[in-house]
């Protein structure tokens, strides 16, 4: 559009421009000078003003915005009820302290929510599933009137094997294998102790046993390792206290040397179980197995013959799972006397030992062990415990 | 625990019944033994470690034969006539040996097999890998007897080895065949080697490596000759009893002792069988099982079972176990043999009456409060491996070098050494949860493992809380106020102490006091460890020790705790 505002002319081949008008205000600017003092309805600006605002919105200099009328007409009900005498009423969304204190919230009408409609996520902090099992089985334990009792990672092979009746030089030692220690590497023994545990490996000692017949070393008894099952801790506790009744647990992490895959870990919990009383046999065993089974929902059991290097008789326990069907679910057996003497310890002991990990995945309905110490906290705190 | 592979026509043929795979599941499962898996007509047992008469078919037969069918296994041992003799140069590298001949075999490629893993399984397990006791099996039509057995120097040493078609050195087989490589350290630094001959000088075998090529068994062979060397008289001769009897139910069910003469001219006929005699009475039995079981019923079915049972008075038996077992060391075994012939599922439980009080331990019972509490402050619970690296607990976190449980053998290189602290296992949770919404309030209450020679096994657990927060601002108050809460709910006066320490923020750290002792530390992490775990929001937590927080927590709230 020429507004004849300049007349551009060429004077010895330069190009030189010379002003026509002296004052000029643009139309533009008059425009948003107008709207910047007062908001105006399309309808209430010209027709040229009304284009000129479009090409400013393109612009992003003005913003056009909807603006809604809603017309409230009384009906005829209204206008009966307004003939009579009616309060006007305030309505608010959020009760607030001063309108409680002040009586106001009696005057007011507080505004009605979609109560069906969903919240917004919240995560509560929970304590860990897995945690949350083995507390379980800890209330199961003492209900049973179980005394709880515990013990270090780091061993000597001398409890976790030599006590255990496990033979030095014997596949019975390999039934499960363990971590031996870089540092510290060797640990001290009770000599006097040692002295009955190697007479009794060697030749039976006083058990009435043949012992494993092979020599015994007390040097390789020292050898400190990560205790590979639970059962040391009973036996340490059976050494210190020796009067019956005894009813003991423990529940703790073992270590050995697995490979961590969906159902191996190179460290997990056991659950060790005992009892020492004069009165006790192995249908005794078979009787506080069933008992505390029967405690977490596993009611269906078979008992089957197994070989532990510490107990005779020994049994394994399946139970049926409704999901899994029947799974091998702990190991007992009666301490040998070849355990139980050189410790000084005179009365029959029941014991039972089980993986808890394997126990709280059937349970929990988890396929991967690495997900019961997840480092994954959106995880965490969306699963729900079905316990 | 061995899995062995047996086929079940080959034991339907042992035992003469018909098998189905799940009557074999069934009997298996009354046994130490189990099903490991199937495949077709081939069968994976897991077999018990403390039975190697079951590690192969014909073990298994014997005992489905006696479980099963309630026929007892007899076998017939007599003194043949056959002689080897032991020099005394055997003596400082592989002192013992025992012999067996084993006659009328009809064996096909299954049976061939059996005897072949029965080899290879008691290798493994009882004979150490050979160190302890070494297997050899041969052929007896090309053998003449006498045997002799001698220890030469390796360069007197020339035969065929198993396997290869050409003569080799002693050195050779060690240095170029696959067993006399894998087995070469068991002969290390002996200056004569073990050898078995016969009387026209015939190498059988070099003990504990290998066989010779021209004394080996195949399948058409019908009378095998079988020696056990070793450095421990009871594991050769157990070896060579298992080997022995297995191999005759491939025959007529008949052993051939061999005479061994030994160098001091004493002489002895192996395999040695005059098993110890236990005395054994029922009322034991009936004590240990719990049921009130007759004695008829005792000797009736361990004679089935290969015992020789005699009453020496009422209640009273003298029991010798089969010569082939490995598993009677005391007259507890035989319980456990009569309570296996009984049925386990024929023994009803019965609830111990044992009266006793149940209890937590002190730490227990502190470790759920301080868990309680924590979660009452929002802080959701973690739970992590104890098992971690040193770039985890000082590289990343800059702290010094301490001495830490290390294993020998690790599985991995990030699960090497045992934690000695929490916060760093916490900062390497937070740096896997990057996209995980903010504030993240995380803890955990577990043990550490710290190194300390005065106890008994050097190292000593602790149990400690750690608790840590994340966010896009943090001030030191926002886990100052959690810690303070937690130690006001366990009716603990607490006070800090300005603190310096690598991975804090200097001026932003502090140790916490308790009754004027020191119980742990707490500050905002020093980004320059942040940003090696690559954690991008400030973090700040508090670690305290619950073990030496336990005894003031005690004096506080005495009901609660009530452990031994």
């Amino acid at each position: 559009m020429k507004k004849k505002l300049i007349r551009i002319s060429k004077e010895d081949g330069q190009t030189v421009i010379y002003p026509l008008a002296k004052e000029y205000t643009s139309p533009e600017r008059a425009l948003l000078e107008k709207l910047a003092e007062k908001t105006y309805s399309l309808e209430e600006l010209s027709e040229s003003e009304r284009k000129l605002a479009m090409e400013l919105k393109r612009r992003k200099l003005l913003e056009i915005r909807d603006h809604k009328h809603k017309k409230i007409v009384l009906q005829e009900l209204g206008e009966a009820i307004l003939k009579e005498e009616v309060e006007v009423v305030e309505e608010v969304a959020a009760l607030t302290s001063d309108m409680i204190v002040s009586g106001k919230w009696r005057k007011i009408q507080l505004k009605k929510y979609d109560v069906t409609a969903s919240p917004p996520k919240i995560s509560p902090a929970k304590k860990h599933f897995f945690n949350e099992f083995i507390e379980l089985l800890k209330e199961i334990l003492v209900s049973m009137g179980f005394q709880e009792y515990s013990g270090d990672f780091v061993e000597t092979e001398f409890w976790n094997f030599d006590v255990l009746f496990q033979a030095q030089d014997h596949p019975a030692r390999e039934v499960h294998g363990c971590f031996k220690l870089k540092y510290p590497s060797k640990g001290d023994i009770d000599e006097i102790l040692a002295e009955k545990v190697k007479a009794t490996h060697e030749k039976g000692w006083i058990t009435g046993s043949t012992g494993w017949g092979i020599p015994w070393s007390i040097d390789k008894a020292r050898n400190l390792i990560l205790r590979s099952q639970m059962t040391v801790v009973s036996v340490r506790f059976l050494y210190k206290f020796k009067e019956p009744p005894v009813k003991v647990f423990s529940i703790g992490r073992v270590f050995r040397p697995d490979a961590l895959d969906a159902t191996h870990s190179m460290e997990f919990h056991h659950l060790d179980g005992i009892i020492m009383d004069e009165s006790v046999n192995f249908r005794s065993l078979l009787g506080i197995l069933k008992e505390f089974l029967a405690r977490i929902g596993l009611t269906q059991l078979k008992f089957k013959p197994a070989y532990f290097p510490f107990t005779e008789p020994s049994v394994e326990v399946y139970a049926h799972h409704d999901r899994l069907g029947w799974m091998e679910v702990l190991g007992a057996g009666m301490f040998r006397p070849e355990v139980l003497l050189p410790l000084d310890i005179k009365y029959p002991v029941l014991a039972w030992g089980m993986g808890v990990e394997r126990l709280a995945m059937a349970v929990l309905g988890i396929d991967d062990i690495r997900k019961l110490y997840t480092r994954d906290l959106s995880f965490l705190r969306e699963f729900s415990v079905p316990l | 625990m061995p899995i062995i592979e047996v086929n079940l026509g080959d034991l339907e043929r042992l035992t003469g019944t018909t098998l189905t795979v799940d009557k074999l599941q069934e009997i298996i499962f009354s046994t130490k033994c189990e099903i490991d898996s199937v495949s077709e007509d081939t069968i994976f047992i897991e077999v018990s470690a403390d039975r190697p008469d079951l590690f192969s078919a014909e073990g298994i037969a014997r005992l489905i034969r006696t479980l099963h069918l309630g026929k007892s296994s007899i076998y017939k041992i007599k003194d043949g006539e056959t002689t080897l003799t032991v020099d005394s140069s055997v003596k400082d590298v592989r002192p013992f040996i025992a012999c067996a001949i084993v006659r009328d075999l009809s064996l096909d490629e299954e049976s061939f097999k059996q005897i072949m893993q029965l080899q290879e399984k008691l290798h493994i397990t009882y004979c150490r890998n050979r160190s302890k006791a070494s297997i050899g099996v041969y052929d007896m039509d090309t053998l003449t007897p006498p045997f002799k057995y001698v220890a030469l120097s390796p360069d007197q040493i020339s035969f065929k080895p198993l396997g290869y078609s050409t003569e080799m050195t002693a050195e050779e087989i060690l240095q170029t065949t696959e067993k006399g490589m894998e087995y070469a350290h068991l002969l290390e630094d002996k200056p004569r080697y073990p050898l078995l001959l016969d009387s026209r000088n015939i190498v059988l075998s070099m003990p504990p490596i290998i066989n010779s090529e021209d004394t080996k068994v195949t399948v058409d062979t019908t009378d095998v000759f079988i020696d056990v060397t070793g450095i421990h008289w009871k594991t050769v001769n157990k070896m060579l009893s298992i080997m022995a009897v297995n191999i005759s139910e491939r025959g007529k069910g008949e052993i051939e002792r061999v005479k061994i003469i030994l160098p001091e001219n004493k002489s002895i006929y192996t395999p040695v069988t005059n098993e110890k005699a236990f005395k054994i009475s029922i009322d034991y039995i009936r004590k240990m099982l719990g049921i009130d079981i007759d004695e008829k019923f005792v000797e009736e079915k361990l004679r089935a079972h290969g015992f020789t049972v005699k009453s020496i008075s009422e209640n009273e038996l003298l029991i010798t176990p089969p010569f082939y077992r490995v598993d009677f060391l005391h007259p507890i075994d035989f319980v456990e043999e009569v309570a296996i012939i009984y049925g386990y599922n024929n023994l009803s439980p019965i609830p111990p009456k044992v009266f006793t009080f149940g209890s937590l331990t002190d730490e227990t019972v502190l470790s759920e409060k301080v868990k309680d509490i924590m979660i009452g402050l929002g802080f959701q619970e973690i739970c992590s491996f104890t098992f971690t690296n040193r770039d985890i607990l000082f590289k990343k976190t800059l702290r010094l070098e301490e001495e830490v449980v290390e294993v020998e053998k690790p599985i991995s290189l990030e699960y090497t050494v045992l934690r000695d602290r929490l916060f760093p296992i916490l900062l390497d949770f937070v740096s896997k949860n990057a996209h995980a919404e903010l504030p993240q309030k995380i803890f955990e209450v577990g043990d550490v493992v710290k190194v300390d020679l005065k106890y008994e096994t050097k190292a000593k657990n602790f149990r400690h809380i750690c608790a840590m927060i994340t966010d896009d601002t943090l001030s030191f108050e926002a886990i100052q106020a959690p810690l303070f809460a937690l130690m006001k709910a366990l009716n603990l006066k607490v006070s800090l102490r300005p603190l310096t320490k690598p991975y804090f923020i200097e001026g932003r750290a502090a140790e916490v006091l308790v009754d004027k002792e020191h119980v742990g530390e707490t500050g905002e992490v020093n980004p320059e460890v942040l940003l090696n775990f690559g954690i991008r929001t400030p973090v700040a937590f508090f670690e305290v020790n619950l073990t030496t927080l336990l005894p003031k927590v005690k004096k506080k709230f005495p009901y609660i705790f009530y452990g031994r």
